[in-house]
């Protein structure tokens, strides 16, 4: 049609010049140029309006001195008609351009919005829910009382999804993320990507089925390529549609995030694992030891039964209680193995219901001759009542260790007599809390900044590991380490791990 | 089963579990055993008077070591023959344990015949001093028994010098010395003065103390 407007002007224009020129009717043809001025929008800019409207109004005049040039007679009336023409034509050329300047404005937002909704880095997609909304109405009416109880008489409807949603549009991101070419492709996907998690699309139900402005939710899906993709998708439900008649879904590929997400955590669990098998390492000593005691046992206990045996009167009770000690012997060097076998290997965190007076107690006996070979004087102050903590036991007792053995070395430069450990618990209302106290030397105040720090060291040989993963383990379960000292009156390393709640 | 008077075997070790083993062992020869988780529990036992008997003593125990107990008991007089027992060969210790007079150094885990052995020689070394001990007892009643003039002559007498010249030292006569000299041999119980130096000589320590 724009294409033709201005031919159609052109000869409008020629037209009205000729009638208003050549003849002489007592009427103002020229007012007839109004509609050049509004045809003229259809393909004109607002200096184009303009200068239109200019020319009608020039033509006009020129009609009119063109006529009267050798005749002066009507002049009034004529001149008149003449200006009402131009007045006429100028306050349609004022509006027109008014018009114009309104629509560019909007032209330019609706571009903005349109770039917008193309070209962000989030999928979008324009859904019609008119039908599903329609059903679940039509669900209430019946007097159904909640998406729990539809889930129950007919688990099938969620399969109805597919059907009651129409897709409208789409931008390119939700294309890309979909790998597929256009929206018609993607709106064949629809039903697969609907129905792949059950679970979330009876949440996603129970959110319309609420009258919630949103339902966000995470998941995974295959695109078109088969690809798995994790992505986090957001329903805006917008207030000014009740009838769902335009939703918004944004969407968000996040695959690379968490893959970059699980590979961190993987790194920490690694990194985890080798400082606890480092610390073992400082311990093979110690641990030989503990494995020696109960070997010795059993070795004795043995040597002792087949002597009883071998007396001249055989005495067998004293053959079954040897037997019986050497039993117990063994599994009390299986338990120590146990414990040592947990402490290396690598596994993920498991939560469990954690006594830590127990895991006090156990790492203890891991260090005991640390203890004793450094004169160091122990003294144990554990409350009786002391609450459960959720948490993975090896870790806390990673934990412990790593306290326990910072505790030793402090002291090496103590004088002997007064080389103390204080081992503290202590119940709290809503944590269990740890104090391990050194007479040591204390920590400088540098040292004291920096202490978690990962890499910072304060021994020849250290790796600086040890603390910032004590603060990472203790953090993960929630709690928090401190580290309080006077220069010359010891260190108290304290950390609290949270009581397991009802709900967790 | 085993005898009141038979030898009694101390253990000291902070693991129970090793203690009991230890119990076993010795009762399975018919020693007597008694245990003790630290060495002040020992130290209230041993003031108590012990007849034949030897330590078995573990060398890291809490509160104060092995060696360091040793070291007090022999502060205090107490010369019980000591068994060390280690979890670990430590050359330097082992050395300094042997030197400050210990019978043996067992490492852990030992053989019952190796710890048997020691028990056997600790045992044997106790008795040995308890003879030489009970033996000096029974002089130095005797020597108690004599008059202050009859201890005089028999230094005198051990020292070689003849009677005439112990008289003169003493300004008395010898026929005097005579006497006491015949009374005291009797009295110690010899018959030949060969015989009174050797005693003399045994007892001769406890006299300077």
């Amino acid at each position: 049609m724009s294409r033709f407007s201005p031919l159609a002007a052109a000869l409008i224009t020629s037209a009205i010049f000729l009638l208003d020129t050549l003849t002489e009717l007592d009427i103002a043809i020229a007012v007839l140029y109004v509609a050049v001025v509004l045809l003229a929008l259809n393909f004109a800019g607002q200096i184009g309006i303009v200068l239109i409207g200019a020319a009608c109004m020039g033509l006009t005049l020129l009609s009119f001195l063109i006529s009267h040039a050798d005749d002066l007679t009507e002049l009034e009336d004529s001149l008149a008609r003449c200006l009402v023409s131009i007045t006429a034509i100028a306050i349609t050329t004022l509006l027109g351009f008014r018009l114009k300047t309104s629509m560019n404005v909007l032209g330019a937002s609706e571009l903005r919005y349109r770039t917008i909704f193309l070209a962000t880095g989030v999928g979008i997609l324009q859904m019609d829910f008119r039908s599903l909304k329609g059903a679940i109405e039509k669900l209430k009416s019946d007097g159904v009382r909640d998406i729990d109880q539809v889930q129950r008489l007919d688990p099938g409807f969620v399969l109805k999804i597919p059907k009651t949603v129409r897709l409208i549009n789409a931008n390119e991101t939700a294309l890309k993320i979909f790998n597929v070419t256009d929206i018609n492709a993607l709106e064949a996907m629809l039903p697969t990507i609907i129905t792949a998690d059950m679970d979330k699309s009876w949440k996603f139900l129970a959110a319309i089925w609420a009258g919630s402005p949103s339902y966000e939710a995470e998941t995974v899906i295959n695109n078109a390529e088969g690809t798995q993709l994790i992505v986090l998708y957001n329903v805006a439900f917008p207030a000014d549609c009740p009838a769902l008649d335009m939703v918004l879904i944004s969407i968000m590929d996040v695959t690379a995030r968490r893959a970059t997400e699980n590979q961190l955590h993987s790194a920490r669990m690694e990194l985890t694992h080798v400082a606890r098998v480092a610390t073992l390492g400082e311990l093979t000593v110690s641990i030989a030891h503990e494995l020696n005691q109960p070997l010795a046992a059993m070795i004795t206990n043995g040597a002792a039964g087949l002597r009883w045996l071998k007396r001249v009167e055989p005495d067998l009770a004293k053959v079954q209680s040897s037997m019986e000690s050497m039993v117990a012997d063994a599994k009390r060097a299986s338990e120590i193995i146990k414990n040592l076998r947990a402490l290396s290997k690598k596994s993920s965190p498991v939560a469990a219901h954690v006594n830590l007076n127990e895991v006090l107690e156990e790492t203890v006996a891991l260090v005991q001759r640390e203890i004793d070979i450094n004169r160091v004087s122990l003294q144990f102050a554990l409350a009786a009542d002391l609450p459960q903590v959720a948490g993975d036991r090896v870790q806390l007792q990673q934990v412990i260790l790593n306290l326990l053995l910072n505790a030793i070395q402090a002291m090496s430069q103590t004088s002997e007599n007064i080389r103390k450990l204080l081992i503290e618990s202590i119940a709290d209302e809503r944590a269990a809390l740890v104090k391990i106290h050194d007479s040591g030397p204390g920590l400088t105040p540098e040292t004291r900044e920096k202490l978690f720090s990962p890499f910072y060291t304060t021994k020849p040989e250290g790796m600086g590991m040890g603390l910032s993963i004590c603060r990472s383990i203790v953090t993960a379960h929630g709690g928090s380490i401190t580290a309080n000292s006077l220069q010359g009156a010891g260190t108290t390393f304290e950390f609290t791990i949270p009581v397991e709640t009802e709900a967790g | 089963m085993a005898k009141p008077t038979s030898p009694l075997v101390f253990v000291v070790d902070d693991d129970v579990h090793l203690r009991e083993a230890l119990r076993n062992l010795f009762e399975s020869v018919g020693m007597r055993v008694e245990l003790f988780g630290s060495t002040s529990e020992l130290l209230v036992r041993l003031a108590k008077g012990t007849s034949e008997s030897c330590l078995v003593l573990d060398i890291r125990l809490p509160g104060v070591s092995g060696l360091d107990f040793q070291n007090q008991l022999a502060k205090i007089g107490n010369n019980i023959p000591i068994i060390f027992m280690t979890g670990h060969g430590d050359v330097p210790m082992s050395v300094r344990a042997m030197k400050a007079g210990a019978i043996d150094f067992l490492t852990k885990p030992f053989r019952d015949q190796d710890m048997l052995d020691a028990v056997s020689n600790a045992l044997a070394l106790d008795r040995s001093r308890r003879a030489v001990d009970g033996e000096v007892s029974a002089l130095m009643t005797r020597y108690e028994s004599l008059t202050m003039r009859e201890r005089q002559v028999l230094a005198l007498v051990t020292t070689g010098l003849m009677n005439k010249q112990i008289a003169g030292e003493l300004g008395v006569s010898e026929i005097t010395v005579k006497i006491h000299r015949g009374r005291l041999m009797e009295k110690m119980g010899v018959r030949t003065l060969a015989e009174l130096v050797k005693e003399y000589e045994t007892i001769l320590p406890r006299l300077k103390t």
